[in-house]
């Protein structure tokens, strides 16, 4: 016997209105969420989870169907009532993990004290003293997600709380979603990672707004690569140190790897382990302490080299707000002075990463994992001969996730050397080199 | 044991030391609404202040103060030592009243006979006995000796032929105990005061000093001496000199309006003490002490003040500018709330994750409006400080003789109060609003209603204000001629309606445009873009710097007008630097350090043979033309002219003639016909008035016609001027010495007509809010760039590893900010130049004098002004730019 529902609903459906006109995120969706159970619910970027995830925490309102949480409808509810359901039934973590926590406050003040007891749980005992903007990214999404249960609601809505989190970090998270779960506590989690659909009781996979059935796309093999080639970049023992409130981090002690032309290497570290920065100082947007980094590439200096040198994807895209989707790709070949000739590799790409719908659109009408592979095209328009990509996936769902490896393939057989920051334990299903990295210190990973 | 209060609560305080741009926001929002709303109050009191020292100088502290005027016959039984204690009573009595009534000046006491005969060695002559308090020190001593004596005027002196040292006899003071006439020894002579320039402290006497009508003769003059000597005098007389006419023995008690620190609402109690004094004075211990209660003797005693003119008059002056005034400060107060509304916005965007992190924790609005405002609460203190300290400290640029008191502080402090209070409460609201908003919770607010372009509402109330002005003028009807609430609401509402609309096109057409395939360089494809998705705040920003410059524009504009017109009349009006007007017979000394020229006119004394009225000029044309002030656009100059009109024959009649004069060759001048000689046609001339032709002939020519034609005083009554030309202020003194019948004219006389100020400190003060409001705008364009420039550090970062070179970044958003500011100011100022053509003509202070208001673009300012801004436009830029350049695109990778 199934346990009884905490929320069901019925029909909903939500429409966003923009200047453009109305994009509908759900349609008609039917679902049922128990109490003490983990609903992962899945599906590619741009499929409607968030919105879903929005609705039940009482911050959309539905534009049409039914939506019941614990014998309270939603959809009509009066302003109030949605107020007093997010304050007492429904506690809601945001995809971004900073985006949960209060800037000015340290951790222990976050919510008045009440979390202390379960942010010593998710091991931030030593950090309550700290600032969130002191925190790594691992460290914010733990304590967005202690805060998050310390709130007792018999709701938890997290949106892709593991999402930057590696392994070793998402597995205590993971086994008190299961824990709490057990204690009653319904768990609605959006996500594209696999282990959290494998703790999950129920799944609800959503595509373009609509629930389907089915299984995940089986996972692709190997992506093409061209063979490994001349060395385009060598970095020698890069160290890097900065100041996080009274405490230095060394966040890069030892960063040395290199890259060849034409192959997909991958940095492999759990979150906190350093790769952002070394691949931030390996984009020479940092300087290093010390060390050496060296490109077989036009000044050699990383800081001196042009798009077509040197792209970076960042972790948070750094798309221009003020420009559509296909605007912010073809922005390399416009300040190139190539736009006109790149016009095919922008219609190619937008047209790979399912973006060509979407291409007039601002970045912030489109969902966050659309926004990611927008970055992507952006960072591969101009064929660079040196990519770096910080969890190009992390937004991903599995079948848009092959679809970037196997992007990144691709631009490897062409010749570029693509460097992907990671920590997803698979990566060697896509990559062609490993390098691992803990405690800022890279070494290279011997495949069995 | 206490509760111990939420840390987000316990934080607040502070909260905004992390967040400049908001921080920034809230502090000029509130030091424009306190800057706003308390300069009303301070300027509206300083002018009313200041107009009512206008006025008091204008009639004299003495005649506004208090002055008790008594006049009593002499017993004859009075013995001078009774007297003299008499006045002692008297003067201590005063002074108490003094020290019990503010804003009094030191009393000066008047002693003072009827007209008695004076006897000298060589004649005789009628004298008035004059004791006043410090008298010898407000005339100019000619000649003196040592020793005790009388100050005789010169004119008495040389009537007498009397020289200091020597004796006078008094006949009129002999008495039957003292039969032969008392002698007095001069002491001194000086300059006769009807000879010397009417000053403050003999205004009162004015009318026993100047001869009252043009054939009348120099009243007595005074003799001067002291007051015990003057009461000895008269106590020995035995009532001799009340047989005259104007019998009586005078003492004159007055108390002078202290002018300095004084405001109308003090004069006004003022006023109230002095009708208490005149209504006590036949009965309290005062009207005995100053000897009104006693009937004994005693002919009339009265108290006398024109302080009620002078405060009836400053009011009406001041009521003139006050609307205006209030509207102004009311509309930047407006601006200032609109900028606290966007203020409350914009702190909710600039910390929008931690306000949607509390609205999911379902954190009530009422609990976050209040938070907000303890977080802006410190800010909104300090900046509405600051603006109360900027007003009271510009008060002095309007009114620089204006005094404000007390109370008029603590109003302003009260109208500083409620308006950063509005202004905190508009803040937390809007953060409310924008806080319930975060999510789409489907609530549409307006509606429908949200298509109807809100430009509409400006557009449509413009519209209604210039047909008020079309229709009504733009100048009160009241005593005073100063603008109306219409002209200074008009260009604002025009041009924030215009701003609208063109913001709302010009959006349209950069997205249609940059649909198109174009190649642009960065720097302006990025600005344009931009500038095409900028929406609410920028728009806002946009429209409140057009209606700022618009205004600055229009007002400069207008001010420029008024001034070259309020100098066009002047010029009209003195014909050279500076004039005067003397007596006929009034010479010009060959020493006169400047060059002057007399000018006769004669007030519509001919007409052309059909009837028209004809004003005439009668002129020495070679001195003329030395002293002519010709203004460049009356056309060309008539010195040529003049010249021939010099050497031309006297017959017939030669002259230079107004454009208007009919040509028909002659004139009727004393009812005969006389052919005139025109030399010159100029379009306009000096004293030429609006409709009436003017003929200017040479005074050789005229006077040859009348001894040829024996028509004598063909023109009848003459006007006798003298212009001097060099620099007017030194001119004007040395006019002084003429004896002029009113003090000498310069353009500053007209420049600082009351009612000219009044418009010029209007527009002064529509000026600072306009210049406030244009501040507040650039500020917040400011902030707002550098908090989206600050959020897209990332974007930045990569745009240059792109090859968006930092000149490059640094020139997209300086021709994004160039393109806001100068589209605001072209539309403003467009809009405002626009406005200004119909209203110029409808505003005349001076309207009696020609000529018509003259439309003037101050082209020189508002080059100025739009050099400013295109500094201020790079400035914002660079500055952007170097702070985003600052901002740690790794450091925003990592926190992100």
């Amino acid at each position: 016997m199934s346990p009884e529902p905490l929320a069901a609903c019925r029909g909903l459906s939500k429409t966003y209105s923009t200047p453009a006109g109305g994009i509908e995120a759900l349609h008609a969706v039917d679902a049922e969420l128990a109490a003490g159970e983990v609903t992962a619910v899945v599906g590619p970027s741009g499929s409607g989870k968030s919105t879903l995830l929005r609705a039940l925490a009482g911050l959309d309102r539905p534009t049409a169907g039914s939506l019941v949480v614990g014998g309270a409808e939603l959809a009509g509810a009066p302003p109030a009532a949605l107020r007093r359901h997010r304050r007492e039934r429904a506690a809601y973590v945001a995809q971004k993990p900073a985006d949960n926590l209060v800037p000015h406050l340290r951790l222990r003040d976050q919510d008045d004290g009440r979390a202390v007891a379960r942010l010593v749980e998710f091991g931030l005992g030593h950090r309550l003293g700290s600032r969130p903007a002191e925190l790594s990214g691992g460290e914010q999404a733990r304590a967005a997600f202690a805060l998050a249960l310390a709130r007792g609601t018999p709701l938890v809505l997290a949106d892709e709380p593991t999402a930057e989190l590696d392994r070793g970090s998402a597995g205590p998270l993971l086994e008190a979603i299961r824990a709490h779960a057990g204690g009653g506590v319904a768990f609605v989690v959006a996500t594209h990672d696999e282990d959290v659909v494998a703790i999950a009781d129920r799944v609800l996979r959503l595509d373009r707004g609509r629930v389907v059935a089915g299984e995940a796309p089986a996972p692709p093999g190997r992506a093409p690569a061209g063979g490994a080639g001349e060395t385009v970049l060598a970095a020698q023992g890069v160290a890097k140190a900065f100041r996080r409130g009274p405490e230095t981090i060394r966040a890069v002690v030892d960063g040395t790897l290199d890259l060849a032309r034409g192959e997909v290497a991958a940095l492999l570290g759990r979150s906190g382990s350093g790769k952002s920065t070394l691949l931030a100082l390996l984009a020479g947007l940092q300087e290093p302490a010390s060390g050496a980094i060296r490109y077989s590439l036009g000044a050699g200096e990383p800081s001196l080299l042009a798009w077509r040198e040197l792209a970076f994807l960042p972790q948070r895209f750094g798309l221009l707000p003020e420009l559509s989707i296909r605007e912010n790709v073809e922005l390399p070949a416009r300040l190139a002075g190539e736009l006109g000739r790149r016009a095919p590799e922008v219609d190619a790409l937008l047209e790979r990463l399912g973006l060509a719908e979407l291409a007039g659109r601002p970045p912030h009408e489109t969902s966050i994992g659309q926004q990611q592979r927008a970055a992507l095209a952006r960072a591969l328009v101009l064929s660079p001969a040196v990519l770096l990509a910080d969890e190009p996936t992390s937004h991903q769902d599995a079948g848009w996730r092959d679809a970037v490896w196997r992007l990144l393939g691709e631009a490897a057989a062409a010749g570029t050397a693509c460097l992907v920051a990671t920590h997803e334990e698979d990566v060697a299903r896509f990559a062609t080199r490993v390098w691992t990295i803990d405690g800022g210190a890279t070494r290279p990973r011997c495949e069995g | 044991m206490r509760p111990r209060l939420p840390a987000l609560w316990r934080k607040a305080p502070y909260v905004l030391a992390y967040h400049a741009s908001a921080l920034g926001a809230v502090l000029g929002a509130a030091l424009l609404a306190a800057l706003a709303s308390s300069s009303a109050p301070f300027v509206t009191t300083a002018v009313a202040s200041e107009a009512l020292k206008t006025k008091l100088a204008d009639l004299s502290p003495y005649a506004t103060g208090l002055q008790v005027w008594s006049a009593r016959a002499l017993a004859g039984s009075e013995s001078a030592v009774q007297l003299e204690r008499r006045a002692d009573t008297r003067e201590s009595a005063v002074r108490e009243l003094r020290a019990r009534i503010p804003h009094l000046g030191r009393p000066v006491f008047t002693y003072e006979s009827s007209p008695v005969p004076a006897s000298g060695p060589g004649g005789d002559d009628q004298v008035r006995l004059l004791a006043r308090t410090d008298a010898v020190a407000h005339v100019r001593v000619l000649a003196r000796v040592r020793g005790p004596g009388v100050y005789l005027a010169d004119i008495t002196a040389h009537s007498l032929h009397a020289r200091p040292g020597e004796t006078i006899r008094l006949p009129g003071l002999g008495s039957y105990a003292r039969p032969s006439a008392p002698r007095v020894r001069v002491k001194g002579i000086y300059r006769a005061l009807a000879h010397s320039p009417s000053t403050d402290y003999w205004r009162d006497l004015y009318q026993e000093i100047y001869p009252q009508c043009l054939d009348c003769g120099v009243p007595p003059p005074y003799v001067l001496l002291g007051r015990d000597a003057l009461l000895r005098l008269v106590a020995g007389s035995n009532g001799a000199i009340v047989a005259g006419a104007t019998s009586g023995f005078e003492e004159v008690v007055e108390l002078p309006v202290d002018p300095s620190g004084i405001t109308l609402q003090q004069a006004r109690a003022l006023h109230e003490r002095f009708d208490a004094v005149r209504r006590s004075l036949r009965s309290s211990s005062l009207g005995q002490r100053l000897g009104c209660t006693s009937a004994y003797l005693l002919k009339r005693c009265t108290v006398t003040s024109s302080l009620s003119a002078a405060v009836l008059l400053a009011n009406a002056d001041a009521s003139a500018v006050t609307p205006a005034v209030r509207l102004l400060s009311e509309l930047g107060t407006a601006i200032a709330l609109g900028a606290a509304a966007a203020a409350g916005v914009f702190l909710v965007r600039r910390r929008r994750a931690e306000a949607a992190l509390l609205y999911a924790r379902g954190e009530r609005a009422a609990a976050f409006a209040a938070r907000t405002g303890v977080e802006v609460l410190a800010p909104a203190l300090a900046g509405g400080a600051a603006g109360f300290a900027v007003a009271l400290g510009a008060t002095d640029a309007f009114a620089p003789a204006g005094s404000i008191s007390a109370g008029t502080v603590w109003s302003a402090v009260a109208h500083a109060a409620a308006a950063v209070a509005v202004a905190v409460a508009l803040l937390v609201a809007c953060a409310a609003l924008s806080f319930l908003r975060l999510y789409d919770t489907g609530v549409r607010g307006l509606g429908r209603a949200r298509l109807v372009p809100w430009e509409l509402a400006p557009l449509g109330a413009a519209g209604f204000l210039l047909a008020r002005i079309v229709s009504d003028g733009a100048v009160s009807h009241g005593s005073s001629h100063a603008p109306t609430l219409a002209v200074f609401a008009f260009p604002i509402l025009l041009a924030a309606g215009a701003a609208g609309a063109g913001a709302r096109a010009v959006r349209a057409g950069l997205a249609r445009d940059l649909g198109r395939p174009r190649r642009r360089g960065a720097p302006a494809y990025l600005a344009l873009r931009r500038l095409a998705a900028a929406r609410g705040l920028v728009v806002a920003l946009a429209v409140v710097a057009a209606a700022s410059l618009g205004a600055f524009a229009y007002v400069e504009t207008l001010a420029a007008s008024l001034h070259r017109t309020t100098i066009e009349k002047a010029y009209m009006a003195t014909g050279s630097d500076a004039s005067a007007i003397v007596s006929e017979a009034q010479p010009v000394p060959a020493s006169f350090p400047y060059p002057v020229a007399r000018v006769q006119f004669a007030n519509q004394a001919a007409s052309t043979p059909d009837g028209t009225p004809v004003d005439v000029m009668v002129v020495d044309p070679a001195a003329l033309a030395r002293t002519l002030h010709w203004q460049g656009d009356w056309g060309p100059s008539p010195a040529g002219a003049l010249g021939r009109l010099a050497r031309a024959p006297s017959r017939p009649l030669p002259a230079i003639v107004t454009s208007d004069l009919a040509p028909g060759g002659a004139l009727v001048l004393g009812g005969r016909r006389v052919p005139l000689r025109p030399l010159a046609v100029v379009r306009t001339f000096p004293f030429r008035a609006g409709g009436i032709p003017l003929v200017i002939t040479s005074g050789r020519a005229l006077h040859d016609l009348e001894a040829r034609t024996r028509l004598y005083d063909s023109l009848g009554v003459l006007t006798t001027y003298v212009w001097g030309k060099g620099p007017p202020a030194d001119v004007a003194r040395a006019l002084a010495g003429l004896e002029p019948v009113f003090p000498p004219a310069t353009v500053d006389t007209f420049l600082h007509d009351p009612d000219v100020l009044l418009a010029t400190r209007t527009f002064g003060f529509m000026r600072l809010i306009a210049a406030g409001a244009g501040a507040l705008a650039l500020l917040g364009l400011l902030l707002y760039l550098q908090a989206r420039q600050r959020s897209q550090a990332i974007a930045s970062a990569l745009a240059r590893r792109m090859g968006l070179a930092r000149a490059a970044e640094t020139l997209s958003l300086c021709l994004e900010t160039a393109a806001v500011l100068g589209f605001a100011a072209l539309l403003g100022g467009g809009v405002a130049l626009a406005a200004a053509g119909p209203v110029v003509r409808r505003i005349d202070p001076l309207p009696a004098d020609p000529p018509s208001p003259l439309l003037t673009v101050p082209v020189a300012e508002l080059g100025l002004a739009a050099a400013a801004l295109l500094a201020a436009a790079v400035a914002a830029g660079a500055l952007t730019s170097r702070l985003a350049r600052r901002a740690d695109a790794a450091e925003a990778l990592r926190v992100a």
